[in-house]
């Protein structure tokens, strides 16, 4: 029983890694801090709900379109956002994508209204046995998904040119612009690439607890994930949302099941108390 | 020079002998607007002592005006014989003591943690108020006693509006002081940059520590009379959106000015009053103000005020 | 190949550079000297464009490049080998090599300057996996100008390449500079080690203040009394 609840754990863990990735991707190259980045799942969700859902297309490429719109929104953001805040003090750019989650979120309300809407999976829901364990579908399609997109973004970071410019970009953007590498089509890149892994969040999350505009806000539970595996680390994002997960999905075994709903801020205040760093945080770099 | 110092001291105190007759003739909702102006302007004031004055953003005061709401209010129920001027002191120190220990931690965090741990806090908060039902009633909501003062009751928005109003204004002389002082100074040197101000050797824990307290103090008593002039708070009305209201409040009106704050308050309420038919199309507004605010004046409404006070006068000398 | 006519730079309000005429002549070396600020890092920033000159001309190879973007002049074949080496420290030496090549697309060619940069600098090969951050100094020297050589440029500014390191290493990485140099790429070179610097560059100038105020043949620099005494420490 126990095996089964962190099994579904780890499910709801990966959405959160996708969400910390996201994050960590932004902050390690540009280093702002996007308040918005659940947000920006939750408009790239409702662009496929009006596809198949108003607009009647199928339901395979309303989810291809979701994908598209996230990257979109994702460049949109940067290029409206925060390039015309780019010598500006980090803390102005978080302010502004506060602002504009804020815009996102009631904006979506004042089009799609507040309620809760049922969103197609594009994993099968029966069960499956897997040796001891009977795992969920949709949980195992969360999984594998999450599995293979980090795959693809290891590889791409590690092997590939633009990826390992971007790279460079996020050690110093200097030496980046002396190799005759764009900063700003970095900048945009990596926007892009938060964008479609918020995209992937929302095709994998909206079917497990509704589409709605309060989607956004499992972007703190993202900000958790990230802080608890350390900040700025990229394997550090997919652990900590991992074991976030897990643990959301453990605790009401032990305690009462509101806890659920704090575990999160719990989880951050306990990590900022026992270790500021995280799980696989270093001691922050001098940036000169 | 000197007559144009009296006429506006003398427009000055004409307007203050205007603005405490108002009640007399404005009608029982404006004189409750311009409580809760009173009362934001407190919050932005408290807030902006942290966020202007030190650079670290807070998420969580509407946690702290919780605190302070709750506080009194309990208070009030129990010993509603005391002075609310005793109550407010109790509960705003109470609130303060409880940013103080919030700061501890905090102190030697950077940017990103602070958010989180103090929005973090906010919610652990509003939480906490929903479970412990037994003192404050969790979801039900609780009722505010009125305030009692030597046999004078405060039990309409008028009668607050002489309890509010010059606690408010005695408390944002206090901060101007402060702010000039050398207290502000570092909390202003702290903002500018921190290596710099840890030459200077300035305390930056203490400085922030202290920072965090003293906001907490402030948005506790604007919480205590919040409770006051509501009559009536559940742990909804200090959900995370508050908190974000009350950052937009400072930004509009201008990081690290008292003016500012006051006047972040009151166009972010009088927005909030305007448009309350159309909650959905208010939190746009909000949040559009925040984005536009931060790319094209990013020191709010309250620098453009000194940027026009400083270019009339190079203007003249130009002529 | 590189001119610069009274080429002005600001810092915000302050003026670094006040009007600097320099000439980098094919196949040469060029030496800049001068102390600490007078602005001879600020020369090379401002010619591979990392900072705008607002007053003057540059010229290579014929071309104004005053207005182009760092990324376009890289392109042009100007590498800069910047202050403090600034190397991607948390990339591969490999990896920091094909950063180098950044521009190029003949992957023949990239392998070939590949080659080159580890004929020069054997001991970076030995170290191809590990990460920049972990060299020594000598080491993260040599490739920055390795990084700098992958694209194949003409014209190499080289900022202070003797900094920080032993008198053995400094030796070795000059040695080095001068058999680039003899396979035909112009360096411009940045040095506080004034005699060193002298002895490789055949021409050379002296920058005080955001102004060239001396300026001849490095032989004969070596002979000037103030530059003696100013730069080169003997009575």
């Amino acid at each position: 029983m126990l095996l089964q609840v962190i099994v579904s754990g780890i499910a709801t863990g990966c959405i959160y890694s996708l969400m910390a990735l996201g994050l960590t991707l932004i902050y390690k190259s540009t280093g702002h801090v996007n308040f918005a980045q659940g947000e920006m799942s939750m408009l790239s969700g409702f662009v496929a709900f009006t596809m198949f859902h108003i607009l009647g297309f199928s339901v395979t490429f309303s989810l291809f379109i979701c994908l598209l719109s996230s990257i979109v929104i994702g460049l949109v953001m940067e290029r409206l956002l925060v390039r015309p805040a780019i010598r500006a003090p980090h803390f102005n750019v978080f302010i502004i994508t506060l602002g504009a989650s804020i815009v996102m979120q009631s904006g979506a309300g004042l089009i799609w209204t507040h309620d809760q809407f049922l969103f197609p999976s594009a994993f099968p829901s029966e069960t499956f046995s897997l040796g001891f364990v009977r795992v969920n579908g949709i949980s195992l399609g969360i999984i594998a998904t999450t599995g293979v997109l980090m795959l693809v973004l290891y590889f791409f970071f590690k092997y590939s040119k633009t990826g390992t410019a971007m790279r460079a970009v996020s050690e110093s953007q200097n030496a980046a612009l002396l190799m005759g590498i764009s900063v700003k089509r970095s900048f945009a890149l990596t926007w892009a690439i938060s964008g479609f892994i918020s995209g992937v969040g929302a095709v994998l999350i909206a079917p497990v607890i509704f589409l709605s505009t309060r989607m956004g806000l499992v972007v703190i539970n993202g900000f958790a994930a990230a802080i608890l595996g350390g900040w700025g680390s990229i394997p550090g994002a997919v652990l900590g949302g991992i074991m976030l997960g897990i643990l959301e999905n453990v605790a009401p075994y032990y305690f009462p099941s509101q806890i659920r709903n704090i575990i999160p801020f719990a989880v951050l205040v306990g990590v900022l108390i026992i270790k500021p760093t995280g799980i696989m945080g270093e001691e922050e770099k001098r940036r000169v | 020079m000197s007559v144009q110092v009296k006429g506006t001291k003398l427009f000055l105190v004409m307007a203050a002998v205007l603005f405490f007759i108002s009640p007399l003739f404005l009608s029982r909702y404006a004189i409750y607007v311009l409580n809760l102006f009173a009362i934001y302007a407190l919050v932005a004031i408290g807030l902006n002592l942290v966020m202007g004055y030190t650079g670290l953003i807070s998420a969580g005061h509407a946690g702290f005006l919780a605190i302070g709401a709750y506080s009194t209010a309990i208070l009030t129920s129990v010993a509603g014989w005391l002075s609310p001027l005793i109550i407010l002191h109790v509960a705003g120190l109470l609130t303060g003591l409880i940013g103080f220990g919030l700061g501890i931690p905090i102190l030697r965090l950077k940017g990103i943690y602070i958010v989180m741990v103090t929005l973090a806090f906010g919610v652990v908060i509003t939480e906490i108020i929903l479970q412990w039902s037994s003192l404050t009633h969790g979801d039900d909501g609780f009722r505010v006693p009125r305030a009692v003062l030597g046999g004078f009751v405060f039990d309409s928005d008028k009668k607050l509006f002489f309890l509010i109003q010059p606690i408010t204004i005695v408390m944002t002389l206090i901060a101007r002081n402060i702010v000039q002082t050398r207290v502000g100074r570092a909390f202003r040197a702290i903002e500018q940059s921190e290596i710099a101000s840890e030459t200077m050797g300035i305390d930056l824990a203490k400085y922030k520590t202290k920072a965090f307290g003293l906001s907490a103090f402030y948005t506790g008593i604007a919480g205590g009379l919040f409770a006051y002039a509501m009559t009536y708070i559940s742990p909804d009305s200090f959900n995370m959106g508050v908190s974000i209201d009350f950052i937009a409040m400072i930004v509009i009106g201008g990081m690290g000015s008292i003016l500012g704050s006051i006047i972040g308050a009151v166009i972010l309420t009088g927005i909030q009053h305007a448009l309350s038919e159309l909650p959905k199309v208010q939190t746009l507004i909000f949040g559009i103000a925040l984005i536009v605010f931060m790319i094209f004046m990013p020191k709010g409404i309250s620098g453009l005020i000194m940027d026009w006070k400083q270019g009339g006068p190079n203007r003249k000398q130009s002529q | 190949m590189l001119e610069l006519e009274k080429v002005e730079t600001y810092y915000g309000k302050v003026q670094a550079l006040k009007g600097v005429t320099i000439k980098v002549k094919e196949e040469s070396i060029v030496a800049l000297l001068g102390a600490n600020g007078a602005g001879k890092s600020t020369t090379l920033r401002t010619i591979s464009g990392l900072i705008p000159s607002r007053g003057g001309s540059i010229q290579f190879l014929g071309e104004r490049i005053e207005t182009e973007s760092p990324e376009r002049i890289v392109r042009k074949g100007i590498s800069h080998v910047p202050e403090g080496r600034d190397l991607f420290y948390g990339l591969t030496v490999d990896e920091n090599l094909a950063m180098g090549a950044y521009t190029r697309k003949d992957r023949a060619e990239i392998e070939r300057s590949l080659s080159r940069v580890y004929a020069f600098f054997p001991r970076l090969q030995d170290r191809r996996k590990q990460y920049a951050g972990t060299l020594s100094g000598g080491e993260q020297q040599m490739l920055a100008i390795g990084r700098a050589l992958m694209s194949n440029p003409k014209l190499i500014l080289l900022d202070e390449p003797s900094l920080g390191l032993a008198p053995l290493m400094v030796r070795e990485i000059f040695r080095i500079i001068q058999e680039i140099n003899r396979e035909g790429t112009a360096i411009l070179l940045v040095e506080q080690n004034a005699h060193m610097a002298l002895q490789v560059a055949r021409f050379g100038y002296v920058l005080e203040t955001g102004r060239i105020v001396l300026q001849n043949r490095s032989e004969l620099l070596l002979e000037d009394q103030q530059i003696k005494e100013k730069y080169l420490g003997t009575r």
